[in-house]
Parts: structure tokens; C-alpha cells; sequence
């Protein structure tokens, strides 16, 4: 076998060696981060403050745990956390980003919610806002 | 000159090897999707929350004898809802004994065959016993969600 021929076989295997390559490294970030329970988990947190927001009366103040959507935010590389948690007052949504994606629900109370903040360690992560008329 | 003959079909086989990568993480990302993915159902708990805000609103001082054109108006500002969000994605019907008061997006139509079809809203139907001026009547509360995370 000519010195040509042996390099043209070894690029083609080379080729495949890549794709191949690739195509795991694809599937296994899109398994863990499907593992780590993100989307699951942000479509649990964003509805149960959704819930919250419907029952709550004006100028109520409410706390929520977050300790382990922050967990999860974390290993998804994800470390500000005061952006983990988001609310759009002019649609009434609230979203949640702890993975790539994000999720959205609307709360049909007519309300703001002002004052907004991640506190971090006390002794879990919680996170707090006030809910006001419109 | 140099010899081609055959060389074509060792570059064609870069396709059969996609299509199969293509189905095997098509199988995969299906799979945990499947495992993984499926959504927190959370419309009925929706539809009673929803019921419960407009009990408590209609219980409370409601001026049940204002004109039928201004009701839907003076129902969303006097209990405090979203008539966006709730055009968009719940379904309302308030009968007071056997007369409809409001009933949004034909509420009764559609809540029968939500059991049966699971993409259909989920419905909750409530009654209660009011007195209007000094008369006992029957308050029949019912509503729908069909709201699907986004």
C-alpha cells in the first residue's frame, strides 16, 4: 500500500473519529441537563409562585425557599441568581431560568410585584417580593 | 494520472453513518424527553384557585343588580383579575339559580368534555348558597384552565 493511500484511509476514519466525537459530546450535555431536573424544576418553582401571586392580597410581602432551583442553577453554570427568577408586570408573568431554557407562567391576579430579591443563606437561599394593586 | 475508480463510495458512506447518528439521537433525546420532560399539570389546581378568588369576591359586597352590559367591566375590576390573562387562557361561567350571569368562552359547552379529551381545559364547578336583598340563592361558580406553560 502506496504512503498516499494510507494517509487518504487514516483522514477518512479521522472524519467519522469527529462526527462521532461530536455526537457524543451533543448527547451527553443534552442527558445532564435533562438529568439535573432543570426543566422539570423551573416548570415547579415558576407555577407554585404563579400560585402564590393569585392568592395573595395587595401589599403582601411573600418568601419563597429556592434552595434548590439555585442548586441546580449553579450546575448549570448559572451564578446570578438575582436573574433566576424574573417578572414581566406588564404580561402578569412570571419566569424562571435555571438551565439554556427558561419557563413562563401568567397569574391572573391584577397585581405588580415590586421588590424583588434573592437573599442567600438565611440559612437557605429564598427568594423575596411584595405584591402591589395595579 | 491518477486512479479514482471507487473512491466515491467511501465518501457516500459519510451518509448512511449520519442517518444512523441522526436516529439514534432522535431515540435519545426522545427517551428523556419522555422520562424527563413531562409537564407538572397544573390547570386544575388553576381552575379551583380561580374559583375560590371569585367566591370570595362575589360573597363580599358584590353588586349583583348592575346591568348585564356592565357586569363583565365591574366583575374583573371588583375582584381583581387579569382580563387578559383570563380571555387568553381560563374560561368563567357564574349562573345565579338557573340564569347565566357571565359565562366566558361558552365555559358550559367546553367543561363536559374536558374529562374526555385531555388537551381540553381543566374544568371545576362549585355551588354555593348566597342571600341577595333577604333571598336565598343558588350561586353556581364554573371555571376552566387551559393554561400550558410556555
Amino acid at each position: 500500500m502506496s504512503e498516499e493511500n494510507t494517509t487518504n484511509l487514516l483522514y477518512g476514519y479521522v472524519i467519522y473519529l469527529i462526527l462521532l466525537l461530536m455526537f457524543t459530546g451533543m448527547m451527553f450535555y443534552f442527558i445532564r441537563s435533562e438529568m439535573n431536573g432543570a426543566s422539570v424544576w423551573s416548570d415547579y418553582y415558576a407555577k407554585e409562585i404563579a400560585r402564590q401571586i393569585n392568592l395573595a392580597e395587595p401589599n403582601q410581602k411573600i418568601t419563597i425557599n429556592i434552595q434548590k432551583a439555585t442548586e441546580i442553577a449553579k450546575n448549570n453554570r448559572i451564578t446570578d441568581f438575582n436573574s433566576t427568577f424574573y417578572f414581566i408586570n406588564d404580561e402578569n408573568k412570571i419566569c424562571v431560568k435555571i438551565s439554556d431554557g427558561k419557563t413562563c407562567y401568567f397569574y391572573f391576579n391584577n397585581v405588580n410585584i415590586e421588590d424583588k430579591e434573592v437573599e442567600l443563606g438565611v440559612p437557605e437561599n429564598i427568594l423575596v417580593f411584595k405584591v402591589v394593586k395595579k | 494520472m491518477m486512479n479514482k475508480k471507487g473512491n466515491a463510495g467511501e465518501k457516500i458512506m459519510i451518509i448512511p453513518f449520519m442517518i444512523i447518528l441522526c436516529i439514534i439521537g432522535t431515540g435519545i433525546v426522545i427517551g428523556s424527553w419522555a422520562f424527563f420532560g413531562k409537564e407538572y399539570d397544573f390547570r386544575s389546581a388553576d381552575a379551583n384557585l380561580l374559583n375560590y378568588k371569585i367566591k370570595n369576591c362575589l360573597t363580599k359586597n358584590f353588586d349583583f343588580s348592575i346591568e348585564k352590559t356592565n357586569f363583565e367591566k365591574y366583575f374583573f375590576q371588583k375582584c381583581n383579575l387579569n382580563e387578559t390573562i383570563i380571555k387568553d387562557y381560563y374560561l368563567i361561567g357564574i349562573y345565579l339559580d338557573s340564569a347565566v350571569l357571565y359565562d366566558y368562552d361558552a365555559a358550559h359547552n367546553l367543561c363536559p368534555f374536558s374529562e374526555k379529551n385531555p388537551t381540553y381545559p381543566k374544568c371545576v364547578e362549585k355551588e354555593f348558597k348566597i342571600k341577595i336583598e333577604d333571598k336565598e340563592v343558588k350561586l353556581r361558580i364554573l371555571t376552566g384552565s387551559s393554561q400550558i406553560r410556555r
